[in-house]
């Protein structure tokens, strides 16, 4: 790679960019002027609401046997107030009176439908009880879906509470005690934080979104109108016509890709500050008395949020262009970038999240350890190892996405794409058989197989646990398999692998299955010791294993739980979308892209990984034996043995021994026996296997 | 100069079934000669000429630019070459300048030698008057004539040309035919496509006929009207066709 070329490639596309307005005015224009005014304007319409809502008469309606006690108690708050106003502002005029009382012949329904503000409601003799020394009820019924509503409650809380004081000293005194009396304990709480932490709160839950909105704002622009852009506009093809090597087209674009998001995330950066300091300014001067936080950062947070926004735009850069470059034209790069976007400011969620604190996992996600980390630097929190870490790691992400960008490049059906629009019709005939799906549609089935287990699966599973399994293996997941195989024309003996079985990957599958369960249980009682599996899952399980108990319970809980399972999900993961994989990628690729999504389809982080490592044994299975009818074998068998430990159909001092296993792992001996099995298995099927998948081109 | 031995390539695309674009095209282009490549519309013309520029790798076959063959160092082969097609733009939002001096510095060439192509180039295609102007204010034309100098900005041996009178105007057409003529006097190779049969009647030293992926014919004008008994291009074309349709292919 040739630096020159890159800094020719890269001074260009900064100059053709900053030429275009939609990428300007996205990278100047929102930060410096739309935004700051967008917040002043919010900020005033707050203030005025706010006045005219203070200078409103609440219209109030009692109920009461002694409506006029009650009136007093009000007028004389309203007056009060009404003094305080004058005061404050050192007018010489009485300022108007806050609350009026009024007639209602229906309060209930003058309440709800605007007419009336608040109802007070005081049932029996008011005055009486009051002469007696009890409590009287007193109800203050409001609309809280109404902003004057819920005011004018304010005030008249006020008002009561002030009333009750009053009558509370009065009780006292006649009883000959102090105020203290009936106040043993005066609780007041105080907040100790010092100021630039309590600002650094506020900032810390604000900044890290507008900064990755921000930041990815910057990004996007400039990277579709360098990649679908420059295809569109047919000068894509001109640039590969140079000796300027992919590599080095890839490099100059990305940095300057990678530039504008970073001068448009710094932009923002100092208006976002520059706006709020003098939001917090105008509020301290409207709101007296009120705590008003301060900005105030220290200047080594300063630099190391700078620090670390250079990894994030690194990686934001590189991941836009990856996904813009897939599309053909300007308008399709937005199509594929909304996603995407909405996916990297979920993270941001994390900051305002209690209880999350930057630790020893997420502090290796992408985007979210950046957005903890924002946090913990605006209140001063974090320290330097943490600070290094994220970085590295980020950095460790940014190259990886900039390597996946470089690969992109390189493939020429991506890069000289001529089809047009998105690879998709509705119309049957238009498809040719083919001997698998394509990998899209592949993960597109998997994808509405989720969304369908989500909405259907999990609905039905929760109205009856057994026919809701059974709905969901054979309705949920076989049923759509086979519906877009149908529809697709793809051909249903080599799309689901339907190869012949053959008698020594079979013998190797029957030692592997039975070894994998034991070491699944060593594996679930270390997992327990780091991620407790929580109660209520422990308690799904009881109750579906306690359906084994007798014979016929035993065996619909396998068919449904066992044999299901290895039918319809097998052919969904190791068929369709494996198949579908092998299309475009590698063997062990696909092979751990497809376990992968068999951990993801088990929505639960306590099962993801074994799951996922099962899912990669499987996929193996079937590439090494050429037979999904093995990985369905095991998968059976897994599921079966393991119904039958749990489900008690064993003798009680095995059960027993089962049970301290569960929570001490297994004896060493007996792990070595499944170790070595489990080796010996897949040595049998690895080295007699003839690929009955034949290699992509 | 150049030589394909065996050229060959299959797009996959996601919707519907592999198409062989080109099959087994074999030829050499010598110094100082024109080459012309003839066929109707979905012939191959740009995919093979998409294989000499090295834009797309061949999916088997090779490709030899003064004996280096192209997939060893396809990065420095592109300098010896000048690639037009009708998928080349240029930069909308820079100016005829701004476009030629970023090309000739993807060359490799020094500022001082880019400003006195620049003057030599607008000269000879008499394109002064469109230096300063961004290009998408152009007609099709002058953008013609800008792509034409950005092809030769860098003095390449060889000129692959495809389909470089395509939509241009008579007098626009006769400027690119004279530049290609002054081209080839200038001891340049030039590889040009055209599906316009006396354009390459008048212009070629030698030609091949695609059709469908396949070089049909290969020879000099006088050559083909000698082995098909015809005695315009047009009509080398329509029979070999008909042969084609006769061999039952």
């Amino acid at each position: 790679m040739n630096p020159r070329i890159v800094g020719v490639i890269l001074k260009k596309e900064l100059l053709d960019t900053l030429r275009d307005k939609r990428t300007l005015i996205m990278m100047v224009g929102v930060p410096i002027l739309l935004y700051p005014a967008l917040m002043l304007i919010g900020m005033q319409f707050v203030l005025l609401q706010h006045s005219k809502l203070q200078a409103t008469v609440s219209r109030v309606a009692i109920q009461s046997s002694a409506p006029e006690t009650i009136e007093r108690w009000l007028v004389a708050y309203s007056e009060k107030s009404a003094r305080e106003v004058s005061e404050k502002e050192g007018e010489s005029e009485e300022a108007p009176l806050n609350i009026t009382v009024v007639k209602s012949d229906q309060p209930e329904v003058d309440l709800t439908e605007g007419r009336l503000d608040v109802l007070i409601v005081v049932t029996g003799d008011l005055q009486a009880t009051l002469d007696t020394g009890e409590t009287a009820p007193v109800e203050v019924r409001y609309d809280g879906t109404e902003i004057r509503s819920q005011d004018a409650a304010k005030r008249i809380d006020d008002a009561l509470l002030e009333a009750r004081d009053e009558l509370q000293s009065d009780r006292l005194k006649e009883a000959g005690l102090a105020k203290s009396f009936a106040r043993p304990l005066d609780i007041r709480r105080i907040n100790m934080a010092p100021p630039h932490k309590k600002s650094g709160f506020i900032l810390g839950l604000i900044l890290p979104m507008a900064m990755i909105v921000m930041l990815a704002l910057g990004a996007f622009y400039p990277a579709m109108d360098l990649t679908a852009g420059e295809k569109e506009r047919g000068t894509f093809e001109t640039l590969l016509s140079t000796p300027a090597s992919k590599l080095e087209i890839v490099a100059g674009k990305f940095f300057t890709v990678f530039l504008l998001a970073m001068l448009t995330g710094v932009l923002n950066l100092a208006s976002m500050g520059a706006t709020l300091a003098l939001v917090f300014s105008e509020l301290s001067h409207f709101a007296q008395g009120v705590e008003v936080p301060q900005i105030h950062l220290p200047l080594a947070s300063i630099l190391i949020i700078l620090g670390v926004i250079v990894p994030l735009a690194f990686f934001v850069s590189a991941m836009t262009m990856c996904i813009a470059v897939l599309a053909r034209s300007f308008k399709e790069a937005q199509n594929y970038i909304t996603p995407f976007f909405i996916l990297i400011t979920i993270p941001t969620a994390f900051a305002a999240m209690p209880g999350i604190e930057l630790g020893p996992v997420n502090q290796f996600i992408p985007i979210a350890n950046v957005v903890l980390l924002f946090r913990d630097l605006m209140t001063g929190k974090a320290g330097l190892e943490v600070v290094s870490t994220v970085f590295l790691s980020m950095a460790v992400f940014a190259m990886l996405a900039l390597l996946l960008a470089a690969w992109l490049f390189q493939r020429e059906d991506v890069v000289l794409s001529e089809e047009k629009g998105l690879p998709f019709t509705w119309r049957r005939s238009e498809f040719v058989s083919r001997p698998a799906l394509t990998p899209a549609s592949a993960l597109g089935l998997f994808a509405l197989v989720m969304v369908l287990i989500f909405y259907v699966g999990s609905l039905a599973q929760r109205a009856s646990l057994i026919p809701g399994l059974l709905i969901t293996e054979w309705g949920v997941i076989l049923g759509p398999v086979l519906l877009v195989l149908w529809f697709f024309r793809a051909n249903f003996k080599s799309t689901l692998n339907m190869g012949r079985v053959r008698l020594m990957p079979l013998l190797g599958a029957l030692l592997i299955a039975p070894a994998s369960v034991m070491l699944m249980v060593q594996f679930s009682s270390w997992q327990n010791k780091v991620l407790p599996l929580p109660e209520d899952i422990k308690q799904v399980f009881e109750t579906l294993f306690a359906s084994g108990g007798t014979l016929t319970g035993l065996l619909v809980l396998l068919l449904a739980a066992a044999i299901s399972p290895a039918i319809c999900e097998e052919a969904l993961f190791r068929g369709a979308v494996l198949s579908g994989l092998r299309q475009r990628l590698k063997p062990w690729p696909a092979i751990l892209l497809t376990g992968a999504l068999f951990g993801i389809f088990h929505i639960s982080i306590h099962r993801l990984v074994p799951t996922a490592i099962l899912g990669v044994l499987l996929a193996y299975l079937v590439v090494r034996s050429g037979s999904i009818f093995i990985s369905m074998i095991v998968h059976a068998l897994i599921n079966g043995l393991g119904i039958i430990i749990a489900s008690g159909q064993l003798p009680v001092s095995l059960t027993a021994r089962l049970e301290t296993i569960e929570t001490n792992g297994l004896p060493w001996g007996i792990l070595l026996i499944a170790l070595l099995m489990f080796l010996t298995g897949i040595l049998i099927v690895e080295y007699t296997s003839k690929p009955k998948i034949p290699p992509i081109e | 100069m150049l030589r394909a031995e065996e050229l060959r390539k299959v797009f996959y695309p996601a919707r519907s079934k592999p198409v062989e674009a080109v099959r087994c095209a074999s030829f050499e282009v010598k110094a100082g000669e024109v080459f012309g490549l003839l066929g109707p519309n979905g012939a191959g013309k740009t995919t093979l000429l998409r294989m000499l520029g090295t834009i797309i790798t061949p999916t088997s076959g090779h490709c030899w630019v003064n004996g280096v063959r192209t997939d060893q160092a396809p990065d420095s082969i592109r300098r010896e070459i000048g690639f037009l097609s009708g998928n080349t733009k240029l930069y909308g939002r820079l100016t005829a300048t701004e476009v030629l001096r970023y090309f000739g510095r993807l060359y490799g060439m020094t500022d001082g030698h880019i400003t006195q192509r620049i003057g030599e180039l607008a000269d000879l295609l008499a394109m002064q008057d469109v230096l300063d102007r961004r290009c998408d204010t152009l007609s099709t034309g002058q953008t013609q004539k800008v792509s034409i100098a950005r092809v030769i900005l860098h003095n390449p041996k060889i000129l692959i040309l495809d389909e470089p009178t395509l939509g241009l105007d008579i007098l626009t057409s006769r400027a690119i035919l004279e530049f290609i003529v002054h081209a080839k006097q200038g001891g340049h190779s030039i590889i040009f496509s055209t599906h316009y049969m006396t354009e390459a009647q008048t212009l070629c030293d030698r030609l091949v006929l695609m059709h469908q992926g396949d070089l049909m014919a290969e020879g000099s004008p006088e050559e083909l009207y000698r082995q098909t008994g015809a005695d315009s291009i047009q009509d080398v074309f329509l029979r070999l066709l008909d042969q084609r349709g006769g061999n039952g292919s």
